[in-house]
């Protein structure tokens, strides 16, 4: 037995200063009693902040509804919020600041140079990331790990599902073309939509489709009249768009004295949600749009009827964007995997999570246990400015089934084609 | 293909009208007090928000005149912003180093930003052209916006006035003086405060003109004040730092290039501006021309 002296108690504040300063995992992440601690990660200033702030209302609504049914293993949701101003650098200081406050399980980020900045140290620091935006193929491919979680789809299962589409609705247009940003996202998201077109054409409307080799554009341009120019002289019918934001907003008002949505249809636009829409209005030209979560496509699912009247009664927006869907998603997804790892580690929080299956507002998703990929549909609507109060309206929607379009598990090893 | 030329061309023209109107305020500031204004961009966007909110008070369809008139209006809401500027900050920047103003300027542009996320929030806004510009002219097989053509003369408009008060007013040759040596303009009996009182409203005006005819060419958002300005600091580096004819010379030689690089070398675009504007300063390190002109 040890007797109880000051020397021995100051042997064990020694040891407890030690473990702290070292980060010793095992001491900071254990999560054994009171409110499990869940870390939001995400950008809440500078230029994807009109992403981040609705992701973290949809987090928000996730940790109330919990919270009031009487949490989970009976102990509540404590979050944590730290804003990444869509920084690979402040993103990964944050994550650690998060770390440091007991925070293992940490979830959202927008930007995929923070995801990739982030998930490099989540085993160094023993956490979990769920992401809900970041659509890097990195992740889940060459630089996967197995503290990396995404609880949404990919560019591959969300271009493709947008081929599919167009090949099963447009089957007689089958020139396509692209206005691309010159960046990896850009490039992977044309890679994707391109092998989806070469897929499903063939399959589904019984034709070869010819594809131009996109026009490349810049990011964050204040002109892009020349891109839009060429690509007007491109023979090309069907258009892709992966300019997200200011940029896209940019580029289709100065798209439309040219006539291009006129010349140019279908328009595919990669995942702007309703965003661009919202700020042109009326003038906002019909294109088929990718979604992470769409409330209308989702309606008589209880959690997706909750969350969107939630949602609109505190914003007052009545098409909200699906970074609201996906950040609840989220911490549903924690909620569900720690009824089987309640005592929080880190390492069992990993293995409940894989292969997990849960509800979310877009009905049952199961995360993938070999690449940490959620398996959830893919949602994309017809949009189109209208004169309505809201400017806007959805003509239609398409919801695809996800395992029928999602790339093979293959971690560690980059997409190819 | 004469008709593509051409389209490049007037493309390019754009562009560099567009630059110009941005850079003008910011070559003139540093023309006559030397001071980089980093915040410039903030004002531009100011300027350009202030029209979005104006323009959606006017019932109906907004017309070219209503819409100038609105942009004037806003110029010089930003022009007295300037006065105040120059009273509280730009005042206790003369006397000390280069390295304050940089970190007092770009304090004021977040700032800005700061202001513009408060009152507007962070949702990106698109403000549309006013009627009678938001169509396309047609020559033969030439498209040619209405818009391209109103910022291309307001772009030439703006460097018209401005090259007539520097150079063909009284005033504007005694700017010029207080550039070139403020010590013996003051001996000489001119207010040399109230020549760089002067200069900063007409800078500052310049950015709240700019931001509202520009309005409809681009997306607003709280980072808005950044869009323009790396290009606008290429325009007035290569143009000769302060020299507004020079700005203006810039930015046509920098939009034709960047225009001509990105349509007929599609592999690179954007890239034409930066190497534009690295080989002419590695020929004319001064830029192409110097000093207030």
């Amino acid at each position: 037995m040890v007797r109880t002296t000051r020397r021995n108690a100051l042997k064990l504040l020694g040891v407890g200063v030690a473990a702290g300063a070292l980060g010793m995992p095992w001491v900071r992440n254990a999560q054994a009693s009171g409110p499990y601690k869940i870390g939001f990660l995400g950008s809440l200033s500078g230029p994807a902040e009109s992403l981040g702030a609705p992701m973290l209302e949809g987090v928000k609504i996730a940790v109330e509804d919990i919270n009031a049914a009487g949490g989970t293993n009976g102990r509540q949701l404590e979050l944590v919020v730290r804003d990444d101003k869509a920084k690979p650098d402040v993103g990964t200081a944050a994550a650690r600041e998060l770390v440091g406050e007991g925070c293992s399980m940490l979830l959202g980020v927008v930007s995929s140079a923070v995801a990739l900045a982030v998930s490099a140290v989540l085993q160094q620091e023993d956490a979990v990331l769920i992401t809900c935006a970041a659509h890097s193929m990195r992740l889940t491919k060459e630089d996967f790990n197995r503290n990396y979680f995404r609880i949404t789809d990919n560019p591959f299962m969300r271009q493709r599902a947008q081929a599919h589409v167009m090949a099963e609705r447009f089957g007689e247009v089958t020139t396509w073309g692209g206005l691309i940003p010159d960046h990896e996202y850009g490039r992977s998201t044309w890679e994707c939509f391109d092998n989806g077109l070469k897929t499903y054409y063939p399959e589904l409307a019984k034709a070869e489709p010819t594809i131009s080799k996109p026009v490349m554009t810049t990011y964050g341009g204040s002109d892009y009249r020349n891109f839009v120019a060429s690509a007007m002289r491109d023979p090309a019918v069907g258009f892709f768009v992966s300019a997200y934001g200011g940029d896209a907003i940019t580029m289709y008002q100065q798209a439309l004295p040219y006539g291009f949505f006129k010349k140019k249809h279908p328009i595919v636009d990669a995942a702007n949600e309703f965003i661009v829409a919202r700020a042109m209005k009326e003038n906002f030209p019909e294109m088929w749009i990718g979604s992470h979560w769409y409330s209308g496509a989702f309606t008589g699912n209880p959690m997706n009827d909750e969350l969107a009247r939630k949602m609109t009664e505190r914003t007052g927006i009545k098409f909200l964007d699906g970074f609201i869907g996906e950040g609840y998603s989220a911490v549903r997804a924690y909620a569900e995997a720690l009824k089987t790892a309640d005592s929080g580690k880190t390492a069992d929080v990993i293995k409940a999570l894989e292969g997990l299956t849960f509800d979310s507002p877009t009905g049952k998703r199961t995360i993938r246990a070999e690449d940490h990929q959620t398996i959830k549909p893919v949602v994309l609507y017809r949009v189109r400015g209208a004169s309505n109060a809201d400017g806007i309206e959805v003509v239609e929607h398409r919801v695809i089934d996800g395992a029928t379009v999602i790339d093979p598990a293959t971690p560690g090893v980059k997409l190819t084609f | 293909m004469v008709g593509d030329f051409l389209l490049v061309g007037l493309n390019g023209m754009t562009w560099a009208m567009a630059v110009f109107l941005v850079a003008a305020g910011l070559t003139l500031i540093f023309g006559i007090l030397h001071i980089l204004n980093f915040s410039h961009g903030g004002f531009v966007m100011i300027g350009a928000y202030l029209t979005y909110t104006l323009i959606n008070q006017t019932s109906g369809p907004t017309g070219i005149f209503v819409f100038l008139a609105v942009a004037v209006l806003c110029a010089a809401v930003v022009g007295v912003l300037g006065y105040v500027i120059d009273r509280t900050v730009f005042e206790r920047l003369k006397a000390v180093d280069d390295s304050y103003s940089l970190i007092a300027t770009y304090a004021m542009l977040i700032l800005c930003e700061g202001g513009v996320k408060l009152v507007w929030g962070p949702d990106f806004i698109a403000l549309p052209p006013p009627a009678g510009l938001d169509g396309a002219l047609l020559l033969g097989d030439l498209f040619i916006p209405s818009y391209s053509l109103f910022v291309i003369l307001s772009g030439i408009v703006v460097f018209l006035v401005l090259d007539f008060w520097i150079h063909r007013t009284r005033s504007g040759k005694v700017m010029q003086s207080v550039a070139l040596d403020p010590w013996m303009a003051n001996v000489l009996g001119i207010n040399i405060n109230a020549m760089f009182t002067t200069a900063v409203v007409a800078g500052f005006a310049l950015a709240g003109l700019a931001g509202g005819l520009l309005a409809p060419n681009q997306s607003l958002s709280p980072g808005l004040g950044g869009t323009y300005i790396i290009q606008a600091f290429g325009v007035i580096i290569v143009g000769g730092i302060g020299n507004v004819r020079g700005a203006f010379i810039a930015a046509l030689v920098l939009g034709m290039i960047d225009a001509f690089g990105t349509v007929y070398v599609p592999e690179y675009p954007g890239i034409f501006f930066y190497i534009a504007v690295a080989g002419i300063l590695m020929y004319r390190p001064q830029g192409l021309l110097s000093g207030i002109r």
